[in-house]
This record gives C-alpha cells, sequence and structure tokens, in this order.
C-alpha cells in the first residue's frame, strides 16, 4: 500500500528516481566556465526552457555567471528582462558583449501583468532569453510549468531568478542550481538537473581585479599627499600584488579634502 | 479572349446603409424614382415614376437620396475582389465591371466552375448580378443586360460556344446599345428592334443614316475593331465598411465583421504588395456619435490571425458606449515588406526578428507606456545617464538583428545599477548600509557635466559585509557617500 502513494507521485511526476542517470549529452551551451560545464549534465546552459536559481540576494555574481551564455545568445534574439530589481547596466552589459541596444526591459506593476509578459516573451519566438524576476516569493506549480512549456514553445531559454528559501519546494524547471557568496568567489549548488547527478557544489572565483586591495585612504596617492612624500609615492604600486582577504579601509572626510 | 461583364442592376440601392428589413425603399435621383425594392414594388412603385407618384403608391415609402460614391466604393471593393481571378479587371459603365478570363481558365480548369464561384460569390452577399460571357467586352456587356443563363453561352466541355453566342446577340433589343436616345428611336421606328436586323444591313448604308458611331460599335462588338479598356488599379488607400442591421451590443458580435474587413485588407495588401502601418477603425453607434481610434501596427509581413489577435486585445480594452451600427477600417501608409534572408542559415534569427514586432505591438498594447523599454546607447560619463527609452517605431530595427556587440574596454563596471543612489550611513569610521561595507579599492574619479551642473565624484568598488561587492561613491562637491551598484 506504501508504494502505491509512491507510484501516484511518480506518475504526477513530483518525485523523479535518482537511478535513473542519462548518459551524458552535449546538448547545452557552454556556461564560458569550463568547471561548471563539467559539472552540468548537458555539458552546459540548456538551450531551451527554465533554469532557476536560486539565491538570497542580488549582486553576489549572478549575472557575471550568466553573462557568458547571454552575450552568445544576444546574438541569436532579444534579452528581455521582466521586471528586474535593479536595473542592469548597458555600459557594463556592453563592455561584455551584450548589445546594449537588444535588450528589452519590461517592469509591470502587477503581478498577473508580469506573469503575462514573462509567457508571451517566451512564447513568441523573439526572445533568445528572458530573465525574469517576480514579486511574489513562490508562484504556483502550474504557472511555473506554464513558463517552461511557453519557452519550450518559443524556442526561448527562461531565467527564473527566486528567493533561496524556495529549495525544497517542487519546481517543473530542469535545472536549478543555488548560489551563494563567498570570499572572493561564487558558490555553486546544482539542487536538481534532469537526466543528471544533483547535489555537487563547485566554486567560482571572480575576477580578481574586483579584489585589488590597496592601502588605507591616508596614504592613498592624492595631490596633497603626493606634495609631502614625493619620493615614495613612485615607489609604491597604486595597487597592491594580490589577494588577500580585505582589510577594513576607514574612509575619513580629512583624507579626502585633498582629493577634491 | 474571353470576357466576363458582372452587372450589378441593385447597386443604388445595395451601396446604401440597409433599412430594416420589410421596409418599402426607393431610390431617387433628381425628384424621379430610379429604383425601388421589392416591397416597394409590391406597392406598385417602379422606376420612371415621380418622387411624388411614389409617395402616393405608398405612404410608408422611405425615399433615399441616391449617393454616387458610395456606388463607386462598392464596385471598386468588388473589382478588388475580381482581380483575385483575373489581372485584367476593368469597370466599364457605372454599374458593371468586365473581367478577362482566357489567362485564369487554366487555374478553374473551366467555365463552369470559374462562373459558379462567382456567382456563388454574389449570393453569399445578397447581391443580385447579371453576368454574361461573350470574346469582346462590349458584347459581354451588352449580352449581361439580359442575364442569359450559362448554359446557353457555354457547352458541356465548358468553352465558349460561338454559335449560341451569335445566336444571343443577335436577339440582343438594341435600346441596350450605348447610343443617343433619337438615335435609338429611329433604329426602333425603322423596325430593327434587334441587333441581329441592324446587322443584318449593309454596313455602309447605316454609316450614312447614323453616322460613325453606330458603325464602330458594331465593329466592337464582333471583334472587328480593337476596343481597348483601361485597367482597374487598386486605391491608394484602403477604406472597407461594414453596416448591421440593429445594432450590435457586445465585442463577440463584432469580431466577425472585424475579421471580413481585416480578410478584406489582407487581400488588397497582397494585391499591392505592400505591408502597413497603421489601422484606422472607427465604430459608428446608433445614436449617431462615433468612435474612433488607431492601431499602430509594426509587422514586417501582415498576418491575418496574429492582427485579429492584437484588434481583439486592443477592443477588450474598449467600452463599447452603446449598439454599434457600422464598423469601417482604413488604411493610408503603407510600406514595402521587407525582403526575406539570402541564406538559409540565418533562417532562425530571421524567423525570430519577424516574431519581434508581433510581440512588442502586444506588449505596447497592454503595458503603460514606459514599462516596456529600450536602453539607448548614448554617449556620456554619469554612469546614470545611458538613458533607456520608449520603444518607438524607429527603434525596431535596433532591436532586431544587427552586428554582434564586442566587448570594449576594462573600465570595472557594475552590472546592476540602483536608480536612484542609495544614501550610506558613515559611522565610527565605517560605512553602513543593511551592514558594514569595506571599500576595497578606488577612487576612480568621474568628472562630468561641468557645463550644467559640475558632478565630481570617488567612485570605489567595496565588499559588503554579506558577500556582495558594492559600487559606492563619493560626492566630492557635496561630501557624502552613495550606493551605486553592485557587482552582480
Amino acid at each position: 500500500m506504501s508504494n502505491h502513494a509512491l507510484n501516484t507521485l511518480l506518475d504526477k511526476r513530483h518525485l523523479w528516481r535518482g537511478r535513473h542517470v542519462l548518459p551524458p549529452s552535449t546538448e547545452g551551451v557552454s556556461t564560458g566556465f569550463s568547471e561548471l560545464d563539467t559539472h552540468l549534465h548537458l555539458g552546459g546552459w540548456p538551450v531551451v526552457g527554465s533554469t532557476e536559481i536560486l539565491s538570497q540576494q542580488l549582486g553576489i555574481g549572478e549575472l557575471w555567471l550568466l553573462l557568458p551564455a547571454l552575450a552568445q545568445r544576444s546574438q541569436e534574439g532579444a534579452v528581455v528582462w521582466v521586471n528586474p530589481p535593479c536595473l542592469p547596466s548597458p555600459q557594463a552589459l556592453a563592455q561584455q558583449g551584450l548589445a546594449a541596444h537588444r535588450q528589452l526591459l519590461i517592469r509591470p506593476s502587477q503581478l498577473s501583468e508580469q506573469l503575462w509578459a514573462a509567457e508571451e516573451c517566451l512564447r513568441s519566438g523573439a526572445c533568445s532569453a528572458v530573465l525574469s524576476w517576480f514579486t511574489t516569493q513562490s508562484l504556483p506549480d502550474k504557472q511555473l510549468r506554464r513558463l517552461h512549456l511557453a519557452a519550450q514553445e518559443g524556442r526561448s531559454w527562461h531565467l527564473h531568478f527566486r528567493p533561496e528559501q524556495i529549495a525544497q519546494q517542487v519546481s517543473p524547471a530542469p535545472l536549478r542550481l543555488q548560489l551563494r557568496p563567498a570570499p572572493q568567489a561564487l558558490d555553486i549548488e546544482i539542487l536538481k538537473q534532469r537526466g543528471g547527478p544533483a547535489g555537487q557544489r563547485l566554486t567560482l572565483r571572480r575576477h580578481a581585479e574586483l579584489y585589488y586591495q590597496q592601502r588605507p585612504p591616508a596614504q592613498w596617492p592624492t595631490a596633497h599627499h603626493r606634495a609631502k612624500t614625493t619620493r615614495d609615492t613612485r615607489r609604491l604600486p597604486l595597487l597592491a600584488p594580490l589577494p588577500s582577504y580585505p582589510v577594513t579601509i576607514t574612509p575619513s572626510s580629512k583624507s579626502q579634502t585633498g582629493a577634491s | 479572349m474571353l470576357w466576363l461583364c458582372i452587372r450589378l442592376p441593385q447597386l443604388p440601392l445595395a451601396a446604401l446603409p440597409p433599412s430594416p428589413p420589410g421596409t418599402p425603399v426607393a431610390v431617387i435621383e433628381q425628384n424621379l424614382v430610379i429604383l425601388a425594392n421589392a416591397e416597394a414594388a409590391h406597392y406598385g412603385v417602379s422606376p420612371g415614376q415621380s418622387f411624388q407618384t411614389a409617395q402616393g403608391l405608398c405612404a410608408l415609402l422611405e425615399c433615399r437620396p441616391r449617393q454616387i460614391a458610395l456606388e463607386q466604393q462598392m464596385l471598386h471593393n468588388i473589382a478588388l475582389w475580381a482581380y483575385r481571378f483575373s489581372g485584367h479587371v476593368s469597370l466599364s459603365s457605372n454599374q458593371a465591371i468586365v473581367l478577362e478570363l482566357s489567362r485564369s481558365l487554366r487555374l478553374f480548369r473551366d467555365l463552369n466552375r470559374l462562373y459558379r464561384r462567382f456567382i456563388r460569390a454574389f449570393r453569399q452577399r445578397q447581391l443580385q448580378v447579371w453576368a454574361a460571357l461573350a470574346d469582346t467586352p462590349l458584347a459581354a456587356e451588352l449580352l449581361s443586360y439580359q442575364n442569359p443563363p450559362l448554359k446557353t453561352l457555354v457547352n458541356a466541355q465548358g468553352e465558349l460556344n460561338e454559335a449560341a453566342l451569335k445566336a444571343a446577340l443577335a436577339h440582343l433589343p438594341v435600346r441596350y446599345l450605348p447610343l443617343p436616345e433619337e438615335d435609338k428611336e429611329r433604329l426602333e421606328e425603322m423596325g430593327l428592334h434587334t441587333l441581329g436586323k441592324v446587322l443584318a444591313l449593309p454596313r455602309t448604308a447605316l454609316e450614312t443614316r447614323f453616322g460613325k458611331a453606330l458603325e464602330e460599335l458594331l465593329a466592337k462588338a464582333l471583334g472587328e475593331a480593337p476596343d481597348p479598356r483601361a485597367h482597374f488599379r487598386p486605391a491608394e488607400h484602403f477604406s472597407s465598411r461594414r453596416y448591421f442591421d440593429s445594432g450590435l451590443n457586445n465585442h463577440r458580435q463584432l469580431r466577425f465583421p472585424i475579421a471580413a474587413l481585416l480578410g478584406e485588407l489582407q487581400a488588397y495588401l497582397r494585391l499591392r504588395q505592400r505591408v502597413n502601418r497603421d489601422l484606422d477603425w472607427q465604430l459608428d453607434y446608433l445614436d449617431g456619435s462615433r468612435e474612433q481610434w488607431r492601431q499602430h501596427l509594426s509587422h514586417s509581413h501582415f498576418d491575418k490571425q496574429a492582427v485579429m489577435a492584437l484588434v481583439m486585445l486592443d477592443l477588450e480594452r474598449r467600452q463599447l458606449s452603446g449598439p454599434v451600427c457600422g464598423i469601417s477600417l482604413h488604411s493610408r501608409h503603407f510600406v514595402s515588406p521587407p525582403t526575406a534572408p539570402s541564406t538559409l542559415f540565418s533562417k532562425l534569427q530571421h524567423d525570430r526578428d519577424a516574431a519581434l514586432p508581433q510581440l512588442l505591438d502586444k506588449l505596447q498594447l497592454r503595458l503603460e507606456p514606459g514599462q516596456c523599454v529600450q536602453y539607448l546607447p548614448t554617449d556620456t560619463y554619469l554612469p546614470e545617464q545611458f538613458r533607456h527609452d520608449h520603444l518607438p517605431d524607429r527603434l525596431l530595427s535596433n532591436l532586431q538583428s544587427s552586428p554582434a556587440a564586442t566587448p570594449t574596454g576594462k573600465l570595472l563596471r557594475p552590472n546592476w545599477l540602483l536608480e536612484p543612489a542609495v544614501p550610506l550611513y558613515e559611522r565610527e569610521g565605517e560605512l553602513f548600509w543593511r551592514g558594514t561595507v569595506h571599500l576595497l579599492q578606488g577612487p576612480e574619479r568621474i568628472d562630468s557635466q561641468w557645463w550644467q551642473q559640475r558632478q565630481v565624484r570617488d567612485y570605489y568598488i567595496a565588499l559588503h559585509e554579506d558577500g556582495r561587492l558594492c559600487w559606492l561613491y563619493r560626492d566630492c562637491l557635496q561630501p557624502a557617500w552613495y550606493l551605486h551598484g553592485f557587482f552582480g
């Protein structure tokens, strides 16, 4: 009788058997990070359908992770940002290879409009990728499935950003990743991937240039400071050799007066 | 050559907006009845009577002035429709069109099938039509007054029967000939009641009595002299209209006439090989008021289903202020459709670009203005001035395929921008924003806009205690710290 309940769950596709592992395929599009590619069953990001990105907050490196693939896709069609929590910076996107003018930003005010817009964009076949954020914590399973199907129909990649708390909920997305910030890196945990093993954790190092550290502001080579110690500043490199964990720097308004 | 003439004897009546069923109606021109419908004829009203006589015969008679412009419009629409059967359509006198069919015969296999399709179309629209086939346009025009049954002119194989045609022409009364009235009276006085009797006389004798006109007419009818007809050209603007007897009250009922109008537009566009930019709709209400609106389209090709969905989406947002008695569609601006891609490999790309305008139309229709924007790359120094803009038509080409962007520059810029920048608190030498923020590197000086309001900012990259990389700046003119973005 206990098997009966289990079978019901399996029939409803609420459960997925871990031992049913398919041989690795190469249908995916490279993520741009070889380490991540090897862990992904498809050998990269899926071409169509929903992909869930779970994280506690934005700004930990989620776009950095996706940009190599997005830059490639933006050449095939428009990239739509549905209701992003901040403005994607066109200058930064252009620097990383995303044509700034092929980005479409949609910010409907109501949840129903957001869902409608996301589904229309996915289904239209005009967008190579749709990145979506919704104003609610968790969407009903039915809505998620609709979005996934719309993405498949429109041959579009749906990137759905969701809060970390819903990691334990079921979702029809074939690929789910959880992102967490790490010192000078990004921690990735693969929560689920269709046809492949899940649960792997890996850490991707972020660009070292971002973490260059320098001396406290009191020693910054400002004009005022340089006037006092001209000889020393030449010998001191502006950027420290690299990378040690951040030292607390005290910004003091006194030292800044020379800079302005 | 094979000519078909379509004559609409009831055109002055059919072109007028419909009256409630069962009403006796007469069309009046210069105080004379020129046409009466079946109900009016029942009371004895007939063409040629004066207005007063007709009123005397039937007190309930609805007298309506003739509207030549509406008749012309209707005839144009029929000519437009007939264009799909033949490349050579010409408008003959006010109430007929003539088509050359010999080249279309292969498509429709034989005359019977072609003819049946014609007649069925008119029957569906409940238009009375007379038609005739002949080997010259004039003969077809003349015969159409008699509306001969098809089988008298066409044999069992679906070919024109020359002998029958000659016989039909011979029996044609002379009063149908396009001649001055006095000439026709003289012919009848001479006992020449039919065309056959006229043709039996020596031509030279006819010429001395009636002049060149009759001689030329006969030569044209028999195909002995050329009879060039001007080709019908579709109008520069599209305009069509539908009327409803007793008013439509909801959107669902409007669906059918709208689909019919769009179908007409589609045929028109195909004919002219153009695509349109906007649809001008007008609703006429029973109380005499009107509502007009323009619907913008950015389609690169006209797809009736997609446009229909858009129109219904738009219509759903409009409140009908009463029963609708008429709907009309106009379109004035046309452009040439873009050419298909030359390479097979860019098919996916082409499909995506073709789908994009439809998507944008939908989004713009449903969302508020400003909720759907596209970035405009501009040359500017302040990060927040990379403006975004609404999606006007001209930017569309931009959003479609263009040369791939190449990664440029090595400036460290955050992917996320906060708009506006959030003030940071400074406490005991540390910066706070939902936790402490540690500076990592900087400053990068941005000094700009000295021509307006000068902005001097020192930008820093900083690490938030929860692991995020932030982009901060210190305003150097009014010392304060702001959080401006995240390295997402």
